[in-house]
């Protein structure tokens, strides 16, 4: 069967049967928020178009422009990692929503500096600039996470 | 002496402005919102749902909470362990567990008694205004 349809109709009929079914299915969720992974790898952080080097850099830039607080306990060799994620939806015209933060402390103590922590983090979220996500090349609402390590 | 007195008083408040500057990273607790509080609601949170609960704050930042929610006539009864601080007026609830946040803005009626109305709620409520009153418990 598939090697007739290939006979008939060539190597790539069955690609492009798929693609378009793909894009039909877009289309009719054009209003939808369409989760991460849903999404082509393509950078959303607008400093970078490279999807790897995009999740590196903004854990760096965010970094960059907040302090550890002088009483932080930082992370003992053996200890497992601190950790937050910001989650907020990145819409087609590029704005974003109000940004939710989670934030788990290995060391009971630094739970003291998660307000500074979380309005940081959010700050740094809604000053930043995002690129629209795409699904199959079309511009999609999507779920977006920024994760960040603590030290 | 008195370039020696300048250099001093530069020192002072060099120091003081590193102090506030290290310890406005910390949570800043409203001492008011401090102590053992009760309250309770219906329908609010999950429709067809009674909720009591009993919340301690202590004024290093952690809250520990007990519920008891009665829904079709069972009842269970839960714990969570947090932190709590306050930032422009509004009071937020760091819960442990899942490291969600909820924020609410909130009223001291008086010495006894906090209204708390959602602001930012981690999960979905059944109803989108919802609100209390803390009582406080005489210790």
């Amino acid at each position: 069967m598939n090697e007739e349809i290939v006979r008939r109709h060539g190597a790539n009929f069955i690609d492009s049967l798929r693609k378009v079914a793909e894009i039909s299915y877009i289309n009719k969720r054009k209003n939808e928020i369409f989760s991460f992974e849903e999404c082509d790898m393509n950078s959303r952080y607008a400093k970078s178009n490279d999807y790897s080097e995009a999740l590196e850099l903004v854990e760096k830039d965010f970094w960059k422009e907040t302090e550890y607080p002088d009483e932080f306990a930082f992370r003992k060799e053996k200890d497992l990692y601190s950790s937050m994620e910001a989650n907020f939806i990145l819409k087609k015209d590029g704005s974003i929503s109000e940004p939710r933060v989670e934030i788990r402390f290995q060391n009971e103590n630094n739970y003291q500096f998660s307000g500074y922590f979380i309005k940081n983090l959010k700050d740094f979220v809604k000053k930043s600039k995002w690129k629209t996500a795409t699904s199959e090349g079309i511009p999609v609402n999507s779920e977006m996470h920024v994760l960040i390590f603590f030290k | 002496m008195k370039t020696k007195l300048s250099v001093i008083m530069m020192m002072f408040f060099s120091v003081l402005a590193f102090a506030q500057q290290s310890s406005s990273k910390k949570n800043q607790i409203d001492q008011k919102l401090v102590g053992s509080w009760s309250g309770e609601e219906d329908d609010q949170q999950i429709a067809g749902m009674h909720k009591s609960w009993i919340m301690h704050r202590s004024d290093d930042g952690k809250f520990l909470l007990l519920f008891v929610a009665v829904q079709d006539g069972k009842t269970t009864t839960f714990t969570e362990k947090g932190q709590w601080w306050v930032e422009n007026g509004k009071f937020y609830e760091l819960h442990k567990g899942d490291g969600k946040t909820d924020v609410y803005d909130y009223k001291v009626l008086d010495e006894n008694h906090v209204k708390f109305k959602a602001s930012q709620m981690s999960l979905e409520q059944n109803n989108e205004n919802y609100e209390f009153v803390d009582t406080r418990i005489e210790e």
